[in-house]
């Protein structure tokens, strides 16, 4: 038994102490000669293998230039990124969300790409896209005042929302089309919102909304709302059409309850009550597509009803951004031109049913067979970019926190905007 | 005769009742594993889908999930059983020799060394992720299993738990040890250590889960391309912007609680092995 | 007797070696080193290449702005409000299901490895199944209690209300958890021997009193672990909170909107994501002064008793 024992501890220790230290770390491929990129990106598995495939038809074009490209978890990719700049072990292009650009603009951690045409290329790209990505002398060079434009990162991947809606439901409740503007989306909404078996309980529900600023753009957009002063400094959300705006989506589940309290903590979420018929209408994007029809839902894909402003939307999307510490700095620059190129956009997006950045590439979609795809590409060319603040995620935040108690009618709807912009001047403005 | 059968009644109906209830809740508690079985074993996409569609054929996910060369999972699962094995067992031996002392020896510094211990634990760990990493690039540990385990070896929880636990060993035991002339290793290798043991494997089993599920940590001392990532990572990769491939996910996190579920099946001898072994206690 | 001491000191400190050589090299100078970051501040500009160099130094302003910080006292009071739900409830559960699947019952192991296994589950995964069963108009919950004539949870859910919220995160959290305290908890019923329980029963005890007299007693230790335990649980409470409900939901005190369940340790995650380091490291130091000051009163009562 004793000995037993010093054996077995003596194995164990052996045995750990061969796997710290008995093996090296991994050897680095050598790329004899050429110029090699470190790419991080994020995307899923599917989307990973088209990008590899776009990234061996750059490299046959450019043989000196090899890309390594590594995959991130979307959800780890800040902190990796942060981590990684502290240690300088950071890779020379990232893919990143489009909040960030801003602040990775502000502290120098990328590099402007003006100086090698980018703006020249910024012009064939869907401009709410790449607008995240442009930013004015003045914002990150302290004490300038010129108006001057450089542009940082090329958006890799846009996309929107429009507004999803179940045919059958539609069907059974006499409806031939889509609303076009918010008045008929109310008259639509309100006969989709039906108790169906009869117990006295609503069960099927005319819309349904998330909470987030971001999913509430649509309605900020189309109601002609403007966040921010031309100068960056102000919130300008206390204005008539931001309350009209707000008061409409209390309206939606309050007054004329058609709104299924989706935005709600803890409730159905829109997806999974649009997946299981008891939402009719939704917005969503392109990602969902493919789910909703395996799901074997008929459905159909319109604009955003019309506001006072038209239809309009949100933007999401990633962009790539080039390190500081990048070492090919121009190659970096040739590889995303490459990728924005007609030629990997149309490979892009019709593998892939996605919007394509690049606006040349629109006419090569193959919309017979994503035909879902040409609203997208209708809805996104009026889509207006987010607010360019330093800090979204906290403006995300702030909007959260007071919409939720105006839509809960905690407070009232002047009340929230006004605490709301009280809120974002002082901690996300002036900061 | 008649009381007698009454009584028998009363317990087989207590009993049966006793049944009931934790068999409900048995199925309660476990309702997630279900879900996650549940989940798996649909088609894509249809995770959230309340019809029940099964993916064709049933364990396509299943053994998708190991055959993608682009997703090296079998890498994930090697990985992550040498870190928290190793992990749980270096923490639970070094706890166990500081809990000891902690509880049976008395020597200069304890008490502070002790109240300053428990004290860091009360910071979160988030706070020491971003020097913890610096440390590590510079020794030059990144993409190692070391980088990985060794800072979250010294788990104070971990003391504090032994201790309260070998403070139960009766003292008389260790003094009639001495009186025999055993050594300081021996008393330590052959009464605490069996006498613990119920405890040194719940703790292994909490530091081992610990590791399996560390994403953050493996994350960031990981570059992307290293060969050492580990399942908490592999997992996050099906985790998209606006979209989760939830039926993947989930059958690779049906195949990542296995060893867990082993771990514990083996364990629970060692909870009843070191509770009969108890029965030397006084 | 002094000589022993020394000796024995030095056994002791032999014994510590591997654990004190890992601490001190791997969360000794992080624990100084985020103390210090508690002074400095990363503005937007800050490189984020050297970070920590170029982080300017403020002194106490972090702390005085944690003061003026109305979230932060809220964070502090949900965070109480957790721990005094969470820590009862996860000792009444562990104990019962202890004194419950004590060796008596049979099939005891096949029960107690099913109440342990949710410990290994992701919290995301048992958050989702949570929120199925929370949802307003389609939750388990609500279609039950609707059936019984209540209709308290039809239109907001559990999650969704701000006074249940925290109760439907924590009673999640305390089914998840309860068998790990029931292993502690076991291993220390079982030393018990069955005589002892007999000899109370030729008494005439009843079970709450063999409970009170014979159980409770042993048990006092692990009450005090868990107790210690579930106040870091509290302090460093966030998987759930983010898997759960992501601090809401939202609504209106003393006039300003606060998240019904937005803890302390959620609001340090957000500072952290920020990058802002020295609020972050501000924080843990707050509290941990907090919760020193709490466990000296303590220790100092407890003494006097």
């Amino acid at each position: 038994m004793k000995n037993f024992f010093y054996l077995s501890l003596f194995t164990i220790h052996y045995s750990l102490f061969t796997v710290f230290f008995g093996c090296g770390k991994i050897q680095k491929q050598k790329y004899e000669g050429k110029k090699v990129i470190t790419l991080w990106e994020t995307y899923s598995n599917e989307e990973h293998q088209v990008f590899l495939d776009i990234v061996s038809d750059f490299e046959k074009l450019n043989t000196e230039i090899k890309v390594n490209v590594q995959r991130v978890p979307f959800s780890g990719m800040r902190m990796k990124l942060m981590t990684s700049m502290i240690t300088h072990t950071a890779p020379d292009i990232a893919r990143v969300d489009v909040a960030d650009p801003p602040r990775l603009v502000i502290s120098k951690s990328i590099i402007d790409i003006t100086p090698f045409g980018a703006i020249e290329l910024a012009r064939n790209l869907v401009s709410a896209a790449v607008n995240s990505n442009i930013f004015e002398e003045k914002f990150f060079i302290p004490g300038s005042t010129s108006s001057q434009k450089h542009i940082f990162g090329i958006p890799d991947q846009t996309t929107g929302v429009a507004l999803f809606y179940n045919r059958e439901m539609f069907r059974r409740a006499g409806i031939k089309n889509p609303p076009e503007n918010w008045d008929q989306f109310v008259v639509i909404a309100k006969k989709l919102t039906v108790d169906t078996n009869g117990d006295g309980k609503i069960d099927q529900f005319g819309f349904a909304m998330d909470n987030s600023l971001w999913w509430s753009f649509p309605f900020y957009n189309t109601f002609g709302v403007k966040f921010l002063s031309d100068d960056g400094k102000n919130c300008l959300l206390n204005s008539d059409e931001a309350k009209k705006c707000l008061q409409f989506q209390v309206d939606l589940y309050h007054k004329y309850k058609v709104e299924a309290g989706a935005w709600q903590a803890g409730s159905v979420s829109c997806d999974q009550g649009f997946i299981n018929k008891k939402y009719a209408m939704i917005f969503s994007g392109p990602w969902n597509v493919k789910k909703f029809k395996d799901s074997g839902i008929d459905f159909g894909i319109a604009l955003i009803p019309k506001g006072k402003a038209g239809t309009s939307t949100n933007v999401g999307g990633t962009d790539m951004v080039v390190l500081r510490e990048a070492k090919h700095p121009k190659e970096c620059y040739e590889f995303l031109e490459y990728l924005v190129s007609v030629d990997a956009q149309k490979k892009w997006c019709n593998l892939l049913g996605q919007i394509p950045v690049n606006l040349k590439a629109y006419s090569y979609i193959d919309t017979s067979k994503n035909p879902e795809i040409k609203v997208f590409m209708e809805q996104m060319k009026t889509a207006i970019a987010r607010p360019p603040v330093i800090d979204y995620d906290q403006l995300e935040y702030v909007m959260n926190q007071e919409i939720y108690t105006a839509r809960t009618r905690e407070k009232t709807v002047e009340k929230a905007l006004e605490d709301a912009v009280k809120r974002i001047n002082e901690e996300i403005l002036n900061y | 005769m008649s009381q007698v059968q009454g009584q028998k009644t009363v317990v087989f109906v207590k009993s049966l009742i006793l049944y009931l209830f934790m068999s409900v809740g048995a199925v309660f508690v476990l309702f997630p594993f279900f879900w996650m079985i549940f989940v798996a074993v649909k088609p894509e996409g249809q995770a959230f889908s309340l019809t029940v569609s099964f993916a064709k054929p049933l364990w396509k996910n299943f053994i998708s999930i190991w055959c993608d060369p682009s997703y090296p999972f079998w890498r994930f699962f090697i990985n992550s059983v040498i870190v928290a094995t190793s992990g749980g067992i270096l923490t639970t031996l070094f706890c166990a020799m500081g809990g000891y002392v902690f509880a049976k020896k008395d020597f200069y510094g304890k008490n502070i060394l002790f109240w300053f211990l428990l004290s860091t634990m009360m910071i979160p760990g988030m706070m020491f992720l971003v020097p913890q990493f610096a440390i590590i690039t510079k020794l030059d540990w990144i993409n190692t299993y070391r980088g990985m385990v060794l800072p979250h070896v010294a788990s104070v929880f971990g003391i504090f738990l032994m201790r309260q636990y070998i403070e139960t060993v009766p003292t008389s035991l260790i003094e009639s040890a001495k009186i025999d002339g055993a050594s300081e290793l021996q008393i330590f290798g052959k009464i605490i250590i069996p006498l613990s043991s119920a405890v040194m494997t719940t703790l292994f089993l909490l530091t081992f889960l610990f590791h399996w599920s560390n994403f953050l940590w493996h994350l960031v001392v990981n570059t992307p391309d290293s060969s050492k990532l580990t399942i908490p990572v592999g997992l996050a990769l099906f985790r998209g912007q606006y979209q989760m491939d939830w039926e993947k996910m989930m059958a690779a996190s049906c195949f990542a609680i296995i060893p867990i579920v082993i771990i514990f099946l083996i364990a629970q001898k060692f909870f009843i092995e070191g509770l009969t072994t108890g029965a030397v206690k006084e | 007797m002094l000589k022993s001491k020394t000796r024995e000191t030095i056994v002791s400190y032999f014994f510590l070696a591997p654990f004190l050589a890992i601490f001190a090299s791997f969360l000794l100078y992080p624990i100084f080193y985020s103390f210090y970051l508690s002074f400095r501040t990363v503005s937007p500009t800050t490189d984020m290449f050297s970070v920590f160099t170029d982080m300017k130094f403020v002194g106490f302003s972090n702390y005085l702005r944690l003061l003026k910080d109305f979230d932060f006292w809220w964070s502090l009071v949900s965070t109480g409000y957790y721990a005094v739900l969470y820590i009862p409830l996860s000792i009444a559960a562990s104990l019962m299901l202890a004194i419950l699947l004590n060796n008596q019952l049979k099939g005891h192991s096949l029960f107690r490895s099913a109440y342990f296994l949710p410990n290994v589950l992701d919290m995301f995964v048992v958050g989702i199944i949570w929120l199925f069963i929370y949802a307003p108009h389609y939750g388990i919950l609500d279609r039950i209690l609707t059936q019984l004539g209540i209709t308290y949870f039809a239109e907001k859910g559990v999650l969704a209300n701000g006074k249940t919220a925290m109760l439907g995160v924590v009673a999640a959290l305390v089914l998840k958890n309860a068998g790990f305290g029931m292993i502690l908890f076991l291993s220390a019923i079982q030393n018990i021997s069955v005589s002892i329980y007999e000899a109370a029963d030729i008494d005439g005890a009843n079970e709450w009193q063999k409970f009170k007299s014979i159980t409770l007693p042993l048990v006092v230790p692990i009450i005090l672990f868990l107790i210690i335990t579930g106040t870091i649980g509290a302090l460093n409470a966030f998987a759930e909170i983010y898997a759960m409900t992501g601090g809401g939901p939202q609504m209106v005190v003393a006039g300003k909107t606060v998240g019904a369940t937005n803890v302390s340790g959620y609001y340090l995650f957000r500072q952290f994501e920020r990058m802002n380091y020295g609020d972050a490291a501000a924080i843990s130091y707050f509290l941990l002064a907090i919760t020193l000051v709490i466990s000296y009163i303590n220790v100092k009562l407890l003494h006097r008793k």
